[in-house]
Formats: C-alpha cells, structure tokens, sequence
C-alpha cells in the first residue's frame, strides 16, 4: 500500500502545484507514472493529457461519479477514477494497474479525483478571470486610444480632418476593415469619408430619408443588422455585405460600417462607435459654431471698421475702442484716444451734452442722439451727431457712440438759410423799391388822365424805366448767391482795365496805382465787382470823375474824388435799396459786397481823407506779385 | 371837412412820388416837399399841420426825422407813407398813421383829412379843459367873494357849450382808431379807462 500512498501524494501534489487546468492534467498523469503504473491519462469527452502512453483509448462510458472502475483495455487492466467536485464532473483519470483495487483504497482515490476537480475548477475560474482581465484590458485601451483620437479632432480646424480621423480610428482601434462616413447635404447623405478596404461604387450619395443610413440619421438612433439580406428596407450598395452597423453623427450624418459575414457587430462595437461618433458630433459642432463665430466676428469687425461713421466705446470717461474713421474724425491716432477721456475731444460749450454719457447713471439700453463739436489738435471743429447706447462691455456699463460728422450737412444748411435770408430780402426789396415808383406811375397816370400834362405821362414812364431797371438788378443780385466757382491768379490791371471799358464813362478817368500784382480770385465775378465799384463812383462822382485802382498788402481799393459817402452812412452803403442817387437802384455794392464775401474777401467803405470822395477797400484776399 | 390853409409836408427820396403827392394835394392844401430828412427838417414849421414821411431814406432817415418831430414838439400829425411793411419795430414809433405804398389819391387825402380833424379834436379839447378850468377858479373865486362874476364869465360858458357840441360832432365821426390816437396826446391821468 506503500505505492498507492505515494500515488496519493505524488497526484496531489501536482494537482496544487498547476498554473493552468492543462498544465494540471499533464502533471497529474506524469505524477501517477512516476509512482510506478506504467502509464496515465486523462479524458472527458477526449484525450486531455497522457503520460508513459501514445494513444489511450477512451471507453465508452465513463465511471460513475461515486465509483471507480477496473477497465480491462487493450494494452491491460485500468483503473479508472472519476474527477468530480461536489456536482462538477470535470473528467476521468485513467491508469495501468496490476491487480484489483481494495474498497478502503477507493474511497481514497475517490478523494483524490474531489482533489483534481477541484483544482481544475479552480484553475478554470481562474483562465476565466484572466481572459475577463484581457478582454478589459483590451477595452480600456480602445477606450485610451479613441480619447487620443478624440483629443486630436478638437485641434482639427477643418470638417475634413475629423472625418478621415474618425474612419482611421473606426479601422484601427475598432477594426472595422469596411466603413464610412455620410453627411447630410441639401436633402442626401453625401460620403465625406472611406475606408480603404471600401470600393468607390459603395459611396453614392443617397436620400437622406431612404435605407439604413436614412433611418438612422432621421430617427437619431443606431441601426444593427445581422443579416441585410433578411431585411425589407435595407438596400446594400453592395451584395457582398451582410452585417452592418449604423451610427448617428448629431445632426451632421451617418457613421456606417459593414462585413462580409453575418451578425458581425456585438453591442459593444455599436458603443464604441457610438462613443466615437459622438466625439465626432461634439467636435464638428464646436467647430461649427468656432467657425460661425468667427464669420460674425469678421463680419462685425468689417462692419465697423470700414463704417462710416466713427465708433467708440467709452467706460467711466475713458475710451476703451475707437474704429479707424473715429481716429479720423478726432484728428488724433488711436494710443492717443484709448483711455482719453471723453470731454477732451468736445467743444467745451457743448460738454454739458455729455452728462448722461460720463455720469454713470445710464441704464444698458439707454440710447441718446444729440450734436456736439469735436475739436481736433489742430483747432478744427467739426459737427458732429451722437447717436450713444448704453451697453455692457466686458462685463460692465459703457457707452457705445455712433458719431456721424454732420459738418457738411450744417455748412449746406447753412448756405440754404443764407439763401432763404437772401431770398426774404429779395422779397423785401421786390416789395419795397418797387412800391415807390409803382406809387408813381399809377399816380401819375391818374393825375395824366385827369389833366393831359404831359409831365405826367413823363413822370409815369420814368418810373416804369426804374422799375425795369430794378427788376434787372434784383435779378442779377440773385445771381450773387452762387457759390465762387474756380479761382486763379488774375491781373488787377486788366480786369479793372476790362470793367473800365463796359461802364462806358467817357468823359471819367481811371489812375491805375498796379504793377503785375494779381489776385487769386474768379475773374468773371472780380469783373462784376470792380464794374460795380465804377459804376458807385460815376453814379455818386458826376460824368468826369476821377478814380484810383490802388493794391493793398491783401487785397486793392476803389477811390473816387467825387462828394464821398454822406456822415455816417459808410455802414449802411452795402445794404441793398440803399441809394442816394435818384436813379440809383441802391444794389450796385449790395452786389459788391455779395462777390466779396463768396471769395472770402471782406469790403469796407473807408472815410477818406477830407479832400477827397468814396473810397472802398477790399481785403483778405490773396495777392500774388 | 376840409381846412383851408392847412398846411401838409411831403417827405420821400423819391422826389418823382413827392410831385405826385403834391399834385394830389395842391387843390386842397398848402403843400411843401422835401427829398431828404434833413430838407425836411429845415422846412418844418409850427405852420405844418400835416407829415407824410418816407422810412427808408438815405442820410436821416423816415424814423430819426420823426423822432427829432416828436422831440422838438411839434403840433403836427405824422403818417408815414413807406413801402416798408410794418413790423413790431413800429411800437416805438411816435406816428398818427401808416400807409403802405403804392398808396391811390382817395386814400392819402382821406388819411390827411383825418389827422387833420385828429388835430382839430385835438385843439377843440386842449381848448375846452383850459376854459373848464379858468371857470372852476373863477366859480371858486366868486364863492369866496373876492370876484364878481361879469360878462365875461358868461361867455366863458358860452364857449365851453359850443366847444362841447362841436367835440361832440367830431367823435360822431371818429373811427376806433381817431380815439386811440386821440387820446395819446392828452396830458396823463385824463387817458383813464374810467
């Protein structure tokens, strides 16, 4: 029994000491040979292990659980043992022996196989668990990889790039041989992406309300087919394909992927793809709407940078922002303006405006519009309108001002009140000057036709040549309001010559005091002028006056020796109707003075000396030697 | 009505209109013209009942010439005659009329007629409060004693009747107008709304 003893312990021994259930089977066979039977082996259904035999041959019918059982084999007697834990038949241990088996030895062998089972059982617990490991171990990588993946989309500034990424990572990391990726396009699924192992006639678009693909993407959910050829509404692009997966992308596409057998996809391929589709949705939808931001943002930035108008934002009193055409308008470069405060470039006549914009108490929303001057460094001012909302600027109140420079728009409203002025007086004038002679010629018509003197009728068409010549006036002093067209350089000496010549005074003199100087100015008006100034002199001086055309630093004079400008009335002699002459219309140096005044010059009527007649100067204006 | 001898001075740069006005006027009144202010001033009289004034005139003009009439005192009446349309500017002006040019022949004689019986009614009234008031001390005077109340008295009274009538006939004509100016010239504190 010594042998058997030894048995007992070799086999336990190697059971105890396996790693895995098929090192364990070897070990218990060598085990039992090395106790002396000639050779060992054990089976199931087959052959697990053998040792100091080839080719064991398997009985039939395994022993019972509870028995061991002589066998008498082709190469001898066997005894074989049944390997059972509890209810967990695991297989049989089968070995040479010589002679018949006692019933006290074969509970022991009975123990022995409860032994082996067990610790098969164990080990098998134990592969189980170790491949459970592997397969976890494999899913965390998957998952370490498709976070690379996803970590690398967000740097992706094109669709383009997350696409292929995304079918690179479904090849490699979810080895899917047969994928792609369709995103929806004006009502198809258009293929943006494919997978090398796709064929070309795989990717038409489709619409995107049809197949697999367009349920997917119109129901927002996965599709997983077995088999396609089992299904109604599944139209393979191509035959070959049984299996196929179907993702959402957001609201952007389809993720596909097919195989060539059937029920290719377990559900954790579904999540996976899911997992990285969505990293997919998520980062084209950034990307989406980075890029749609930014296109608002350039449109914006376009918008008020090339604005009309200035633009400026100002916190407290200070500018926080100022666009081009506002550095224009305050004549000032913009590190002058930022943080400048507000007052500083207004009219400190019109600060007062600014109350609401600097004192804080606006609400967001506000808006104002007033006007207000700017005053640039070089003392140019210009008019301006503001039109200001209160607005929330980096996290707090500050005024956002449109300010338009109106200059022009007051300088045109300006010439117009000037021109209705002018018109007014027209009317007044009309209706004054011509009042009087119209008084006498109707009276003298009256007084004609009652009495048939003649004087009368003389007196009446006098007056009417008055009025006449009145009309003509008025007319030609509406003319005036024109604007100065072009200036040159004209000589004095000969337009004074020119008008000389059309006031037709023989029996007059003119002293010209003139070298070369000229006279930037439009000739045909600076004609007018002196035609006017003549004119003055002969009307006031008599037929055989004398004048003088003499130059000053800026500008010239007109100098008669007639009786001069009565006491006090150098002040009134521009004003039109104002004659002294009894056939003098009184517009002549209205008209003077119209001309001056639209070159900028400006005409005064100077008391000269004692000896000597009227005298008018005109200034300002530029003289050239 | 009508004064002989009245005397009307017509003043206007426009010495073509002066003609006319004359020859207007000639037939019923003495009539001196003038071209300037100035000329105008130098012919005016305490004679001339009657100015009709031009505004706009070079050297003095229509308003320094009224101004200096009214200064000086004159017993006259002023219209001015001016194409000039009037303004609040006129408040300030001393005038008895303004007539807007062109101005017909009924219309400058009828004015002229007018400041004429102004001028009258005028007279007739200075006349008749002068007299009331030599009565009143000649009534007081009496009561105390010191006079005996003659003839003399009796005509007095006599003329304040006739004063009355005549001033009453007058206002029967008179336009809203004639009172307002009427009443300018009455010394204060007989002007009263009472």
């Amino acid at each position: 029994m010594l042998q058997q003893r030894r048995l007992l312990s070799n086999v336990r021994r190697a059971a105890h000491g396996a790693d895995r259930v098929t090192d364990l089977h070897d070990s218990v066979c060598r085990a039992v040979v090395d106790s002396g039977p000639d050779y060992a082996y054990v089976y199931a259904a087959d052959v697990r292990a053998a040792a100091g035999i080839e080719d064991p041959a398997v009985p039939a019918s395994p022993p019972e659980a509870d028995a061991v059982d002589t066998v008498h084999a082709d190469s001898g007697r066997e005894l074989h043992v049944p390997l059972t834990d509890g209810d967990d038949r695991h297989g049989t241990l089968a070995f040479a022996v010589t002679d018949s088996v006692d019933t006290e030895d074969t509970a022991d062998l009975l123990a022995l196989g409860g032994t082996v089972a067990l610790a098969a059982g164990k080990l098998e617990a134990q592969a189980e668990n170790r491949d459970l490991d592997a397969e976890l171990e494999v899913e965390r990588r998957q998952f370490r990889k498709l976070h690379s993946v996803a970590a690398q989309m967000v740097g992706c500034e094109e669709e383009q790039s997350i696409y292929h990424l995304a079918i690179d990572a479904a090849e490699n990391i979810l080895e899917f041989d047969i994928c792609g990726i369709d995103v929806a396009r004006d009502g198809y699924l258009v293929p943006v992406a494919l997978s090398t192992g796709m064929a070309a006639d795989d990717s038409e678009r489709i619409p995107e309300d049809e197949g697999v693909a367009g349920r997917t993407y119109q129901n927002h959910e996965r599709v997983v087919v077995d088999d396609v050829h089992a299904m109604d509404d599944a139209e393979p692009s191509n035959d070959a394909y049984q299996s196929v997966l179907s993702i959402p992308i957001g609201d952007v596409g389809v993720f596909q992927a097919a195989a060539e057998r059937t029920g290719a996809f377990s559900e954790r391929d579904a999540e996976l793809a899911e997992l990285l589709m969505s990293h997919v949705g998520e980062t084209l939808g950034r990307l989406r709407t980075d890029e749609a931001l930014r296109e608002s943002e350039q449109k914006y930035r376009t918008v008020i940078e090339q604005s009309h108008d200035a633009v400026t934002i100002h916190q407290g009193d200070g500018y926080e922002f100022v666009n081009p055409r506002g550095t224009e308008l305050f004549g000032r470069d913009e590190d002058a303006i930022l943080g400048a405060n507000v007052r500083e470039f207004v009219h400190p006549e019109d600060h007062h405006k600014l109350a609401t914009v600097g004192d804080g108490a606006a609400e967001v929303g506000d808006r104002e519009t007033f006007e207000a001057r700017v005053q640039r460094p070089d003392g140019d001012v210009r008019h301006c309108e503001f039109s200001t909302t209160v607005i929330t600027y980096q996290g707090e109140a500050a005024v956002l001002a449109s300010i338009r420079d109106i200059t022009e728009r007051k300088e045109r409203e300006r010439e117009l009140e000037r021109q209705n002025e002018r018109l007014d007086q027209f009317a007044g004038v009309v209706s004054h000057d011509l009042r009087s002679p119209l008084n006498v010629a109707e009276g003298s018509l009256d007084l004609a036709r009652e009495t048939g003197d003649p004087e009368h009728f003389d007196r009446a068409a006098d007056a009417l040549d008055r009025m006449q010549t009145l009309v003509e006036d008025v007319l030609a002093l509406a003319r005036q309001g024109r604007l100065v067209d072009e200036t040159e350089p004209v000589a004095l000496a000969d337009v004074a010559a020119e008008a000389w010549d059309s006031v037709g005074a023989p029996d007059a003199s003119v002293d010209y005091d003139v070298d070369g100087e000229r006279v930037e100015a439009d000739r045909g008006r600076l004609l007018e002028l002196l035609e006017n100034l003549f004119r003055n002199a002969v009307d006031h001086g008599g037929d055989t006056v004398t004048i003088t055309v003499s130059t000053l630093p800026d500008g010239f004079a007109v100098e008669d020796d007639g009786p001069g400008i009565p006491d006090g009335a150098a002040d009134n002699v521009f004003e039109r109707g104002f004659t002294s002459t009894e056939d003098g219309t009184g517009f002549g140096l209205a008209i003077v003075r119209e001309i001056a005044e639209a070159h900028d010059w400006t005409v005064a009527a100077v008391s000269a000396d004692e000896a000597r007649g009227a005298r008018f100067e005109v200034t300002g204006a530029s003289m050239l030697d | 009505m009508t004064e002989q001898g009245a005397e009307v001075l017509v003043v206007d740069d426009d010495e073509a209109l002066t003609d006319v006005y004359a020859a207007w006027l000639d037939d019923d009144y003495d009539v001196e013209t003038a071209t300037d202010g100035s000329h105008a001033l130098d012919t005016l009289d305490s004679e001339v009942d009657v100015v009709l004034l031009d505004r706009r005139m070079p050297g003095l003009s229509g308003e320094d010439v009224l101004e200096r009439i009214r200064r000086a005192e004159y017993d006259c009446r002023v219209a001015m005659v001016t194409g000039v349309r009037p303004n609040t500017d006129v408040v300030e002006l001393g005038f008895d009329e303004y007539l807007l040019k062109p101005v017909d022949r009924d219309d400058l004689k009828s004015t002229v007629e007018t400041l004429l019986d102004r001028s009258e009614y005028d007279d007739k009234l200075q006349e008749l409060y002068s007299l009331m008031s030599k009565r009143a001390l000649l009534e007081s005077e009496a009561e105390d004693g010191g006079v005996q109340l003659d003839d003399s008295y009796e005509q007095l009274v006599d003329r304040i009747e006739e004063l009355r009538t005549k001033i009453n006939e007058t206002v029967t004509d008179f336009g809203h107008d004639d009172f307002r100016v009427a009443f300018r010239d009455l010394p204060n504190g007989q002007t009263g709304s009472d």
